[in-house]
């Protein structure tokens, strides 16, 4: 009985060890870049950039050129289309 | 009584030593971060038990004070939401204050600093008993002494830190009195450890390792023995003094209702998430790697100590597993099977509660900032272990002449120890080993306790006229005011970022944001470089001066 709780204790040790250099690592590491990617700072400098470059355009005589235009144009029509057919 | 004091004169005479050196050094510190909310801390509770008894006149004068500190300090949080640190240091500094009508801002920050002071002193003397009752060595329990208050980052905050410091000190306390306990196993002795551990508790939450700690090591005892009375009595008597000390000196306990029980631990995991630079990378508090606190332990403490702790902390993992490998289901000469004697159970059960340290740090995602001082309880860990490499080493050297060598040599690093405290002072706070070159060092914070503010100010005020006064860091610089005499109060304004105003701007080089991205703590162009504080290649602060 006492070895039994002794190698179980000894066990789950080992196994908490084992996980946490494995996938507890891992999963940590995984976490630690993706959430200090997507930090307050970062964020704000991406709206920031984006609102330049709207005011940037906004400048410019025009935004796109005519063949962008008419491809954006037939897209955004085909669009509504199928979303008034599926009314 | 008399044979103790010849025996421990040397002791007696360093304690005397270093308490000259502290209060003739004490007020060249500057104020901690930390200190201005402990503070306030402190006078919330004394109020809060106050109003449970008739002293109307401390009542008053304590409540005056509160509410002079929301006025003074509006930014500090707010205790209702931050209630659980414990009171044990800043209750009885705030009645002491109350009662002597200590009104001047110097004056009771630096009662608070020679308190904790003498406060860490006694806690040191009580590792050097420890070391001496296990190792039966004085030498040794020197050695441990030194090394226990002069390890650089640990004697850099001793004279302000009391919320680190004190669980430090808290946490050494109770080791002295559970090996008192060992040595004299009675009912006496195992309510006043209990008590210590309730104590350790409040002190840090973290200090609840030590009952869980000694709860593993008495069922591990009873699993030798069998003897399940004695288990049973322990356990009951250990719980009912651990519970009653928790509930009088701990006065959040009151103030929780059912459903704040349920969650108990909640609070504790609260924090503010700033951005926190390592290694020369910005990380999320919350999100930093794993890596943290074995990296800062690995730059900031003495490599000798390193080295003679890895070394001490092995041998013992070796020696336990040892233990564990030939336990038989049947006993034979020995009681127990982890230990065959007081001190190797004592070793046992800080190794537990190390072990559990380490099981804690790397299955939670604790959210940590300014270096490892949240940590430096491990201080006790680290010399402890040590001292068990240094008795390893002169029990298995064989020749006198090599016991010699070795022995020339730790004095040398003694006191080399010594000089480099003597060489940072008074920031060895900001004390990096020689594994880190100058250049890398800028790839850590450094004075992450604002400490340099005060010294910062000071050296403004060699400057004539009225100082306006920028701020690019995370640092409330205005809040150095209470260690600056108040008859230059006037001549200081402190415009924070706003350096359109600013004729000086102070950092320490502290952010709470990632600076390659957020550039609100950008030197103006007009300013340049007025005065820089380096240590040892360790940038401590810079102002800068209108041009």
């Amino acid at each position: 009985m006492k070895l039994f709780a002794y190698k179980s204790l000894f066990i789950s040790l080992l196994i908490f060890i084992l996980y946490q250099a494995t996938i507890g690592y891992t999963t940590r590491n995984i976490e630690t870049k993706i959430y200090n990617t997507i930090s307050k700072e970062k964020t704000k400098l991406v709206k920031d950039k984006l609102r330049s470059e709207i005011r940037a355009g906004l400048e410019k005589d025009q935004i796109l050129s005519k063949d962008d235009a008419k491809l954006i144009n037939n897209f955004l029509e085909k669009i509504t289309l199928e979303i008034k057919d599926a009314k | 009584m008399r044979k103790f004091y010849l025996k421990n004169k040397i002791i007696f005479l360093l304690l005397l030593i270093i308490s000259l050196i502290g209060i003739l050094t004490y007020q060249d510190y500057g104020i901690g971060i930390e200190e201005h909310f402990q503070r306030k801390s402190g006078f919330y509770w004394l109020n809060f038990l106050l109003n449970y008894t008739d002293f109307e006149i401390l009542k008053e004068t304590s409540q005056l004070k509160l509410n002079e500190i929301e006025t003074f300090t509006p930014r500090l949080f707010s205790i209702e939401k931050l209630g659980f640190y414990g009171i044990l240091f800043d209750v009885p500094l705030a009645f002491i204050e109350t009662l002597f009508k200590i009104s001047e801002p110097q004056n009771y920050f630096f009662l608070r600093h020679l308190t904790i002071f003498f406060f860490f002193l006694i806690s040191s003397f009580c590792f050097y008993r420890i070391i001496q009752i296990r190792f039966n060595n004085i030498n040794l329990a020197l050695f441990g002494f030194i090394a226990f208050i002069f390890s650089p980052r640990i004697y850099g905050n001793i004279f302000f830190d009391n919320k680190d410091i004190f669980f430090l000190s808290m946490v050494t306390i109770n080791m002295f009195f559970f090996i008192k306990y060992l040595r004299k196993e009675n009912k006496l002795n195992l309510i006043i450890f209990s008590m210590f551990c309730a104590m350790s508790t409040t002190s840090r939450i973290i200090g609840l390792l030590i009952p869980l700690s000694f709860f593993i090591l008495i069922f591990l005892e009873y699993l030798s023995s069998k003897k399940l009375k004695e288990f049973l009595i322990k356990v009951l008597i250990f719980i009912f003094a651990f519970l009653i000390m928790l509930i009088i000196h701990w006065p959040y306990l009151w103030t929780l209702n059912f459903e704040q029980f349920k969650n108990f631990f909640e609070p504790f995991f609260f924090a503010m998430n700033p951005t926190v630079f390592f290694n020369g990378n910005f990380y999320q508090s919350k999100f930093l790697p794993i890596s943290y606190i074995p990296i800062f332990i690995f730059i900031s403490t003495p490599v000798f100590i390193l080295l003679l702790f890895s070394i001490g902390f092995l041998q013992h993992i070796k020696r336990v597993f040892n233990r564990f490998i030939n336990i038989k289901e049947k006993l034979s000469n020995y009681d127990f099977d982890f230990w065959r004697s007081k001190s190797e159970k004592f070793d046992f059960f800080l190794f537990l509660n190390f072990l559990l340290i380490l099981i804690l740090y790397f299955a939670i995602n604790l959210a940590l900032l300014s270096g490892w001082r949240h940590f430096y309880f491990l201080n006790f860990f680290i010399i402890f272990y040590s001292c068990y490499c240094l008795n390893y080493i002169f029990l298995n050297f064989k020749k006198i002449l090599l016991k010699k060598i070795f022995l020339i040599t730790l004095i040398i690093l003694s006191v080399f120890l010594l000089y480099n405290n003597y060489k940072y002072h008074p920031f060895q706070s900001s004390y990096f080993n020689s594994f880190i070159s100058n250049k890398y060092k800028k790839n850590f914070e450094i004075d992450t306790q604002s400490l340099s503010r005060v010294h910062a100010i000071k050296e403004l005020l060699n400057e004539d006229g009225d100082l306006l006064i920028g701020t690019a860091s995370y640092t409330p610089l205005e809040d150095a005011r209470s260690l600056i005499p108040k008859k230059h109060w006037h001549r200081l304004n402190f415009v924070g970022t706003n350096y359109e105003r600013a004729n000086f701007i102070f950092t320490n080089f502290y952010y709470e944001v990632n600076t390659k991205y957020n550039k609100k703590y950008e030197i103006p162009e007009n300013f340049s470089l007025y005065k820089s504080l380096i240590i040892d290649g360790t940038r401590i602060y810079s102002i800068y001066k209108k041009k």
